[in-house]
């Protein structure tokens, strides 16, 4: 795991001289491969990328047994790359963030959002050192461990998680591409097992917990196109020590996408890609939301052939979406999972994150594709 | 009794089309005018009332600093107030929209927000938004406005200039022009309704950027999130709040605007009344005619078996009939005179108080239940009351009347010596009244003190009138041949009817008394500012932002203009002044600023204490930090030199010593002025020193003034709009506000006289007829038809000659009060007393020309009595 | 019906008394001429009997009720319902028509229904001048208005009528054919009758004649040729 690091960081100094940076009309940087990543330095914002998000989501127990989900996403949306007014009004950024809280005993989802421009520093990301906040709602670095803080009527993390393993970098050199254009990617790495533990509270009654996050980061320019209506996501982690992350995109036409891929991280924090080739996740049972009327698969079987793993996935309890009509407008699935089969032959269980996105209102590709602007 | 009703009074009302219509008419004027203040009162503060609420939408609290604006960065120590409610940063200003013809210019109020913290605040409904909804989400309202230049501007707005989703338009912000853009439409809801449609809704970017004041915020809007602790809430906001910030209730800013023009509105008003009163004489007048004309008819009635009570009913109902009939038709008329009544205060509302206030809605002028049941319920009784004289009158009518045919008056006596007690006692009170303090700035017991001086001035007019009468009979021994005996007469007949005719007279007489009151006030206060003006304008030329013509606090000058200002080479100095709204207790004053060092040099102030302020002394005043106040501020808050203000400051209030008190006729909400110095270190959230609203260039030795302004206007162009005055052409411009802001005080007092003549019209011929018997004995015994004529004329003249004498005696004492007590404790501040001889003089031919006219007809009416018929009676 | 009682009437201004102690007695259905020079006293006894004003001393009983004691508002339900007027000078309203001025007594009594214009319609019949209801007073010739006051002083059907010079607008003709008409009333309807004036020509319809002279009754006589033919 050392010696990953290390050669990461080589790879990193070295690549950097052929580096060659693209930047869109409007001025963003665009994701493209070469890049060198860098931490803790990477974990801070990319301001001169368009689109970044801190995602954060785990699996938590309390000490008299009660489980509990929890997602907490900043996002940053960039809106004018260099303002035209000196006012702090002035928008450079957007600020998101969605708060979710599962709480799998009483089978009840609690959501909440944010958003802010910088104005004053109600909102922000720094560039120096990795903190991202909105309000009260933040993300910060204490030397290895991230803490994470957010409260909304009642309800409250306060989770300190310390990485286990080394960042895992996803596709070639952490580029995922998401569409057929160069610069239609993301530089994308995550945190894939950190050892949890601080409070989680809900409708006002604190629970001491402890348990696993993963953390994702990306930021680019412009990530979908306008055919993609949305993808569905996972994260595992299995009591082996692996990881798994896989997504694949839906296109309007019904077919699959090329671009649809995953990784697996083996105990020791080896990172491979899983190309389109390499896995199906084929869904099952599904659940339909009152609310906003879509219909989501909640429980999935995946099937990595290579790895002779077979694995189904079921979501806690299927009301788990989060509709954001004040800060993304998106309506989408984010919800806790419990994973059970085989992996490398042997019976295997554990936990994860699944998402879904596209299955109700306006595609996703409006909000992440290269014009940027929310029509 | 409604057939007796219609058959005796209606039936003679029709016969007499002419009397009852000029009854009709003059108390429809009365209510007209009254209404048409009301109208325009109610206008001017509903329509910033609309404005405070619309803007306001649910905001519960609000958090401002005492004056002017505050440092946003204070907003990152107020976290703590996300814990009660949602918080919505606001940046507000004004610009002026100027229309495609150059001659129409509309404020434009403008609303800097935070649209993605806004929207517990306040919803915005859009016009062609979307298919489905018409309030865009916070981010989609963002990204609307998100452009600098972006503005949403009102459906009405737009529809009245012809503009639309995507035109640009410009606007005039201080002296600078900027160019908006429309991008959404706003629908005539919640702050979409503010000032009518004038208003326009922005990011607080572009705010911030269009009226220069980057870092720095207008308010805080607080929804809080349980409105029932609205109190406590209150409480402990302010008690946590950092110094220089204040917490209040929404309706806590309409309160101190509606208070600060509490007192201009209560004045128009007192005015206002006086023309009701003129319609009630007219009432009076009306019926007294009736009930003599028609005394042997009122006879007969009583022989055939009418009733004293019902005699008296029908000639009230008969008053009633005529004042709903002239209050419904001063109503309707009222609704027109309203219009021009708030274009009237409008300008002397904007040029003393606020803007905000002045932009009159023409929503909010339109008649409200509430004015019909007000002037129904204050004309009805007191038209009943007037009637009530002469309704008992009839009821006293003997039936004998009616069979002798004897309808001739008593009373020709000499009248009551009672009124002399009546006098004393009104005078008296009179004199206490005046030394009454104000109540809350409303010179209340002054308009009472004038009250009771007119009461007492009207309940001697018959004893005077009969006086000046003997003298008249005395002195008419010396009339030309010819004239001697017409004149004897004359004299002799009106102290006959002194006590008859008192209450008409009396009536001319308070009219012409307020004329000549309000005339002597507004010539005494405008020889009072051409004075100051003389004394105080020492610049060459003075400059200012063309945005209005009023002491808004948004318009500023820009670093440009100054420059371009100062660079000229005929420009030796420029004094600069600027001013700001500030909270004064539960008022506002004009926080002035400015430098102290060229107004050493350079300026003349007239000062009102202490006696001597020479250069250094204010050069002193300057470094001690200390102020300088205008006479309005020490009338009003009772304050003088080495006394102490505490003013609004970003770091909490602080205590001001008072240097001078000056004399200043530009506003009289009262100025603290503050040199620049002072200013920048102490007022501003930045340190910077203000923005100027105002400068004064004083050219080089030889320069000419008017070459100057010239060079200077063609160098600012188009893009700075300033006004450049010379001293001549400041004089000219502040005679025509000052002429604006009086045109309807005496457009008030000509129709007050107008009805009060048409009163003395009907009185003349009253008398004439109750003694048409006499006059055709005059006849008989051999009186020429000219000298009947010459008489009855002269009695006319005699009335108007003495109605101008007596009125110019009471005007003269009114305006004592007017010009000492309540325009000191109405507008604070102090004029020189100056009798216009010229229009006293030109009145008085006036006055005694119209009564001669007015004695012809019903001379013309007297010879004509002469038949043998009108005698055989006897 | 009418009982005068030494009544005595002054005025403030007047350097005499009015009337020194005038008693008199009228029945129903009486007419009583009362006679004498200008100023007399007769049109104040009048005026008495007509509660229209009130004596200094003694009584004036009509129907066996004293007027003395009545208050204004009284008075002048007394003076509609049961004293009918006719003056000298008619005292017709010139806006009004002949129909509306015979209907405003009934008005003042508070009639506003049908009766009221029938009973007024039904006077000027009686009067002779029922085809002119419409017309107004100024169309019409000194004795027709005084025929249409005389409907009018009729109409609430009063006991007493009082009649002050009603011939002394008029010229002879038409005095007398006034004069026979309410000679007519008098003897037709029993109405009481009281005249005042000075003409004997007037007078000689009256039943008894009262002779007047300074305020007081110089003598009361019979008419003979009235009389007779009773």
């Amino acid at each position: 795991m050392c010696w990953l690091a290390m050669m990461v960081m080589l790879l990193g100094a070295e690549e950097a001289t052929s580096y060659q940076p693209t930047y869109n009309d409007e001025g963003w940087r665009e994701a493209m491969p070469g890049y060198s990543f860098s931490f803790p330095r990477d974990h801070a914002s990319h301001p001169d990328c368009r689109i970044e998000w801190w995602y954060y989501t785990g699996n938590l127990v309390s000490e008299n047994g009660r489980r509990f989900g929890y997602q907490l996403t900043f996002f940053r949306t960039g809106i004018t790359l260099e303002p035209k007014s000196a006012s702090r009004w002035a928008v450079r950024d957007l600020y998101m963030t969605h708060f979710a809280i599962s709480d799998g005993s009483a089978r009840r989802h609690h959501v909440h959002e944010r958003l802010n421009r910088a104005g004053v520093g109600m909102a922000g990301a720094a560039t120096k050192h990795y903190r991202v906040w909105n309000e009260g709602w933040q993300v910060s670095l204490r030397g290895n461990t991230h803490h994470l803080v957010a409260e909304a009527e009642g309800d409250a993390i306060d989770l300190e998680l310390t990485p286990l393993k080394s960042p895992a970098l996803h596709g070639r050199d952490g580029i995922s591409q998401k569409g057929a254009k160069a610069g239609n990617a993301s530089h994308y790495y995550s945190l894939t097992r950190m050892e949890t533990k601080g409070t989680v509270t809900v409708d006002g009654v604190t629970h001491r917990v402890r348990g696993l996050s993963w953390m994702d980061h990306e930021f680019g320019t412009s990530f979908l196109e306008k055919e993609q209506i949305g993808w569905d996501w996972l994260s595992i982690q299995l009591d082996n020590d692996w990881e798994l992350m896989l997504y694949q995109f839906r296109r309007s036409d019904g077919s699959s996408d090329p671009r649809t891929s995953g990784t697996l991280v083996d105990p020791e924090g080896e990172a491979t890609p899983l190309g389109a080739g390499d896995f199906t996740m084929s869904p099952g049972e599904t659940w339909t939301s009152s609310a906003s009327g879509a219909r989501y698969p909640v429980s999935w079987k995946l099937s990595i052939p290579e790895q002779k793993a077979q694995l189904e996935v079921r979501a806690i309890f299927p009301q788990q979406e989060m509709r954001t009509p004040l800060s993304t407008d998106v309506t989408y699935w984010e919800g806790a999972i419990d994973v059970s089969g085989t992996f490398g032959g042997a019976s295997a269980g554990g936990s994860g994150y699944l998402e879904m996105t596209g299955y109700s209102g306006r595609p996703l590709g409006d909000s992440f594709s290269s014009d940027g602007r929310v029509q | 009794m409604p057939r007796l009703f219609s058959r005796f009074i209606l039936r003679s009302l029709w016969h007499q089309k002419g009397r009852s219509t000029i009854t009709v008419l003059g108390i429809a004027l009365g209510v007209a005018v009254v209404v048409a203040i009301r109208i325009g009162n109610h206008g001017s503060i509903e329509s910033f009332k609309t404005a405070t609420e619309s803007i306001a939408g649910a905001t519960s609290l609000q958090i401002t600093a005492g004056s002017g604006r505050f440092d946003e960065l204070l907003l990152n120590e107020l976290g703590w107030l996300d814990g009660l409610g949602n918080v919505s940063p606001v940046v507000e200003g004004q610009v002026l929209f100027e229309g495609h013809d150059g001659e129409t210019a509309e404020l434009l109020q403008v609303l800097g927000i935070d649209a993605l913290r806004d929207r517990p605040v306040r919803s915005y409904y859009l016009l062609e938004f979307d298919d489905r909804r018409r309030e865009p989400t916070p981010r989609q309202l963002l990204e609307l406005i998100v452009d600098l230049d972006a503005v949403i501007a009102t459906e009405k707005f737009a529809r009245q200039h012809g503009l639309a989703i995507g035109d640009s338009f410009p606007v005039v912000v201080g002296d600078r022009r900027r160019e908006l853009t429309i991008k959404g439409l706003l629908l005539d809801e919640g702050p979409g309704r503010t000032l009518d449609g004038n208003f326009l809704l922005m990011d607080i970017a572009g705010a911030q950027e269009l009226f220069a004041c980057i870092g720095q915020l207008d308010r805080l809007d607080v929804r809080l999130h349980d409105e029932d602790s609205l109190e406590e809430a209150k409480g402990a906001i302010a008690e946590r709040l950092v110094p220089g910030l204040i917490v209040e209730q929404p309706d806590d800013r309409f309160g101190r605007v509606d208070r600060m023009i509490a007192a201009f509105h209560f004045n128009l008003n007192a005015l206002g009344s006086v023309s009701l009163i003129v319609g009630l004489f007219l009432i009076y007048n009306s019926l007294t005619i009736s009930v003599t004309m028609r005394r042997e008819e009122i006879g007969m009635l009583r022989a055939v078996g009418a009733s004293r009570v019902q005699t008296a009913s029908l000639f009230l109902g008969q008053a009633l009939l005529l004042t709903i009939v002239g209050a419904g038709l001063g109503l309707l008329l009222g609704r027109i005179l309203g219009e021009v009544a708030v274009r009237a205060t409008t300008v002397a509302v904007e040029t003393f108080y606020i803007a905000e206030a002045a932009v009159a809605s023409t929503a909010s002028q339109s008649l409200r239940w509430s004015d019909v049941g007000w002037a129904l319920g204050l004309t009805i009784p007191l038209g009943l009351v007037a009637a009530l004289g002469p309704a008992l009158e009839a009821s006293r009518v003997s039936p004998l009347e009616a069979i002798r045919g004897t309808g001739r008056l008593a009373s020709a006596r000499r009248p009551s010596r009672w009124a002399l007690v009546v006098a004393g006692v009104a005078f008296l009170l009179t004199t206490v009244l005046v030394r009454f303090p104000s109540v809350d700035g409303i010179p209340v017991w002054g308009y009472t003190a004038e009250l009771t001086l007119l009461l007492g001035a009207a309940a001697l007019v018959p004893l005077i009138l009969w006086s000046l009468c003997r003298l008249w009979e005395v002195g008419a021994s010396s009339l030309p041949r010819g004239w001697r005996v017409p004149g004897k007469l004359a004299g002799a007949n009106l102290r006959d009817a002194s006590t008859r005719i008192g209450v008409s007279v009396a009536a001319l007489v308070v009219s012409l008394a307020m004329m000549v009151a309000v005339a002597l006030m507004i010539a005494s206060f405008r020889f009072t500012v051409t004075y100051w003006l003389d004394r105080i304008i020492s610049a060459d030329i003075m400059v200012r932002p063309a945005t209005l013509n009023s002491s808004i606090a948004e318009s500023q000058m820009s670093p440009e203009a100054l420059a371009i200002l100062a660079s000229d080479p005929d420009v030796e100095a420029i004094d600069t002044f600027s001013t700001r709204q500030a909270r004064f207790g539960d008022t506002l004053v004009t926080l002035g600023c400015g430098d102290f060092q060229v107004l050493a040099a350079k300026g003349r102030l007239l000062y009102a204490a202490p006696a001597r302020m020479t250069s250094d002394d204010v050069r002193r005043a300057a470094r001690d930090g200390e102020v300088f106040i205008s006479e309005s501020f020490s009338l009003r808050f009772g304050k003088t030199v080495g006394d102490e203000v505490r003013l609004p400051t970003p770091s909490g209030e602080r205590a001001f010593r008072i240097a001078a008190v000056y004399y200043d006729y530009s506003n009289n909400r009262g100025t603290v002025v503050v040199d620049r110095r002072t200013f920048a270190r102490l007022f501003s959230p930045d340190g910077q020193e203000p923005s100027p609203a105002s400068a004064a260039l004083y050219l080089r030795e030889g320069a000419d003034p008017e070459t100057t302004r010239t060079r200077l206007l063609k160098r600012l162009g188009e893009n700075h709009r300033l006004l450049l005055f010379t001293q001549a052409s400041l004089r000219t411009e502040v005679m025509r506000i000052f002429n604006s802001t009086f045109a309807i005080t005496y457009g008030l007092q000509i129709i007050a006289i107008a009805a009060a003549v048409m009163g003395v019209l009907g009185t003349l011929y009253t008398i004439v007829h109750e003694r048409r018997r006499e006059i055709g004995l005059l006849g008989v015994m051999g009186a020429t038809r000219s000298q009947i004529r010459r008489m009855i004329v002269l009695e006319a003249t005699l009335v108007g000659g003495a109605s101008q004498l007596l009125g110019i005696l009471l005007g003269i004492a009114m305006a004592v009060i007017l010009v000492f007590v309540i325009n000191v404790q109405s507008f604070h501040w102090t004029i020189q007393f100056r009798p216009p001889w010229f229009f006293l003089a030109q009145s008085t031919v006036l006055v005694i020309l119209a009564s001669v006219l007015a004695g012809l007809y019903p001379a013309a009416r007297a010879t004509r009595f002469r038949s043998a018929a009108e005698l055989r009676e006897e | 019906m009418l009982e005068v009682d030494d009544v005595y009437k002054s005025y403030a201004a007047a350097d005499a008394p009015a009337l020194r102690g005038v008693s008199l007695r009228a029945e129903k259905g009486d007419f009583l001429a009362i006679m004498g020079p200008s100023g007399c006293g007769k049109s104040t006894l009048l005026h008495l009997v007509g509660a229209m004003d009130q004596p200094s001393k003694g009584r004036v009983l009509v129907d066996g009720r004293s007027v003395a004691d009545l208050g204004d508002d009284e008075l002048a339900r007394w003076r509609r319902q049961k004293i009918g007027f006719v003056f000298q000078f008619f005292n017709l309203l010139p806006t009004l028509t002949v129909l509306e001025n015979v209907e405003l007594p009934r008005l003042l009594d508070g009639d506003n229904g049908g009766t009221c214009r029938e009973r007024a319609q039904a006077m000027l019949d009686l009067v002779g001048m029922g085809t002119k209801s419409r017309r107004f007073p100024a169309e019409l010739s000194g004795g027709e208005m005084q025929r249409v006051a005389i409907a009018r002083a009729l109409v609430n059907e009063p006991s007493l009528l009082l009649a002050d010079e009603p011939t002394g607008s008029l010229d002879t003709e038409n005095g007398e054919s006034v004069m026979r008409l309410l000679a007519g009333v008098n003897r037709d309807l029993g109405v009481t009758l009281l005249l005042a004036t000075h003409s004997s020509e007037a007078a000689r319809h009256a039943r008894r004649h009262v002779h007047m002279r300074d305020g007081a009754i110089e003598a009361l006589t019979e008419n003979p040729d009235v009389a007779a033919s009773v």
